[in-house]
């Protein structure tokens, strides 16, 4: 199992050809962050365990739409900044904006899934809009950023097997954010096995906690 | 006449000169904050919370990296004497210096043009309320997820009754010679910060950073278990 890390600890020493959340300091790469330690095939790494969202090119995420500008749409991602929708990226052409009305595309508390596309000045996150940018959802849950990754990354089978026994549609963001589509039952069953997410995090067998959580749920609902 | 505060080695606790008062760290006690924690140091009683990286105001704000801010604060009720809630001269003072000591440990760069407030509030003072502080607030901003160099970790060394003695509590820094909190990020080999009131030859300067060092070390250990016990649980038991 991956080890435990606090800031400054020594995570590994030698020659790696890729770290992440880690400072090299000669031959010894530090964590910066609390977290868990991954080594092997050349790479060292440490998934954080804390903290907010911090956006990076290529990530998909779902935000809430707060501002409606001729130009542009500001959306909360869940971050310490703000995520930026040119006008262009909705309309997928350059527009002429005292002929377009964005806010007939899009209007301020609506959910929106965009890929973040660069970031500027260090802090303005620009989105573009993906293919189906609007989110359609019955409840929203924001989870721990950090934690995130347990459901957001490609190697995941936790989001698949939640849609599987729970019936409820997902749309999940790199930046916490789950928006689910389903009557009542599914959305508390979806609830559940992102609590278990969030408060089990370190168990080995994630997965089959979330199962076994919602196989009993099932039953407790049947009865 | 001066008060003696070392018989026959003891301190006024019973302490030896390099003893620290007991010690006891919380973490992630305030769910509305980004990072917490809570420390007993002593019969010190301090909460530190930390809102941020959040969006600058333009005043203050810094373009290359992320604004650090602190306050330090004594509850009223911190003191045998009611305190006056409003920030007094040594608060401002102790704020700045709590802020100087934790910044050289933290990567602002990665969050430019936000701040990070520190909320420090003692509930119960004893000596050496801004080592603890400087302490638990390293543990609070590491429970953020805040990038770190390093935890920091701070502890005073003083002389009393012509020896010197580590983590003087409170009579020990009124009546004693002098006093000398300082910094640590122990990894790094770097102090953060080191001040002084009264005098100490240099050999006794030399002696007293050794002392202050070792308790560091000992410090930097609970404050590891204090993040450890929060980010294990739930972990399979082997």
């Amino acid at each position: 199992m991956s080890k435990l890390v606090v800031p400054g600890e020594v995570v590994a020493k030698g020659n790696f050809r890729s770290w992440a959340n880690v400072l090299k300091k000669g031959e010894e790469y530090l964590s910066i962050f609390v977290g868990r330690a991954e080594i092997g095939g050349g790479r060292v790494r440490v998934i954080r365990l804390s903290g907010p969202y911090i956006p990076k090119v290529g990530d998909f995420v779902i935000g809430v739409v707060t501002d409606v500008q001729p130009l542009a749409a500001t959306l909360d991602i869940n971050s310490y900044v703000n995520g930026y929708i040119m006008a262009n990226a909705f309309f997928k052409r350059r527009i002429d904006p005292s002929k377009f009305d964005l806010s007939k595309k899009v209007n301020v508390g609506d959910l929106v899934a965009a890929k973040v596309q660069r970031i500027e000045r260090g802090k303005d996150v620009v989105l573009q809009p993906d293919q189906k940018w609007k989110v359609d959802g019955d409840a929203i849950f924001y989870i721990s950023p950090a934690k995130a990754h347990y459901l957001y990354t490609s190697r995941s089978r936790i989001p698949s097997k939640i849609k599987e026994l729970t019936g409820a549609e997902l749309r999940l963001g790199a930046n916490g954010i789950v928006v689910v589509k389903g009557d009542l039952k599914k959305i508390e069953m979806v609830k559940r096995a992102l609590d278990v997410i969030e408060s089990k995090y370190n168990l080995n067998g994630l997965y089959n906690e979330i199962i076994k959580v919602l196989n009993k749920d099932g039953k407790s609902a049947d009865n | 006449m001066e008060n003696q505060l070392i018989i026959n080695g003891k301190r006024t606790d019973g302490r030896g000169p390099t003893d620290l008062r007991p010690l006891k760290i919380d973490v992630g006690i305030i769910k509305n904050a980004a990072g917490s924690s809570y420390i007993e140091h002593g019969k010190n009683k301090i909460i530190v919370a930390i809102y941020g990286p959040k969006d600058s105001h333009r005043y203050g704000m810094n373009i290359e990296k992320a604004t650090l801010r602190c306050r330090y604060h004594m509850s009223p009720f911190s003191t045998e004497e009611r305190k006056n809630p409003q920030p007094s001269r040594r608060e401002i003072e102790i704020s700045k210096v709590i802020r100087d000591a934790l910044e050289p440990s933290l990567i602002l760069e990665n969050f430019p043009k936000t701040m990070i407030d520190i909320f420090v509030e003692v509930l119960q003072s004893d000596g050496g309320s801004r080592s603890a502080s400087i302490t638990a607030a390293s543990v609070a901003l590491a429970d953020a997820g805040i990038p770190m160099k390093d935890l920091v970790e701070a502890v005073a060394v003083g002389k009393v009754n012509g020896t010197l003695v580590v983590d003087l509590n409170d009579i020990e820094d009124k009546e004693g010679e002098s006093d000398m909190p300082v910094a640590f990020m122990l990894n790094e080999n770097k102090i953060t910060l080191l001040q002084m009131d009264g005098k100490m030859t240099v050999e006794e300067f030399k002696a007293g950073l050794t002392m202050a060092m070792e308790a560091a070390k000992k410090i930097k250990e609970i404050q590891k278990e204090a993040l450890a016990k929060k980010y294990s649980q739930g972990e399979n038991k082997k």
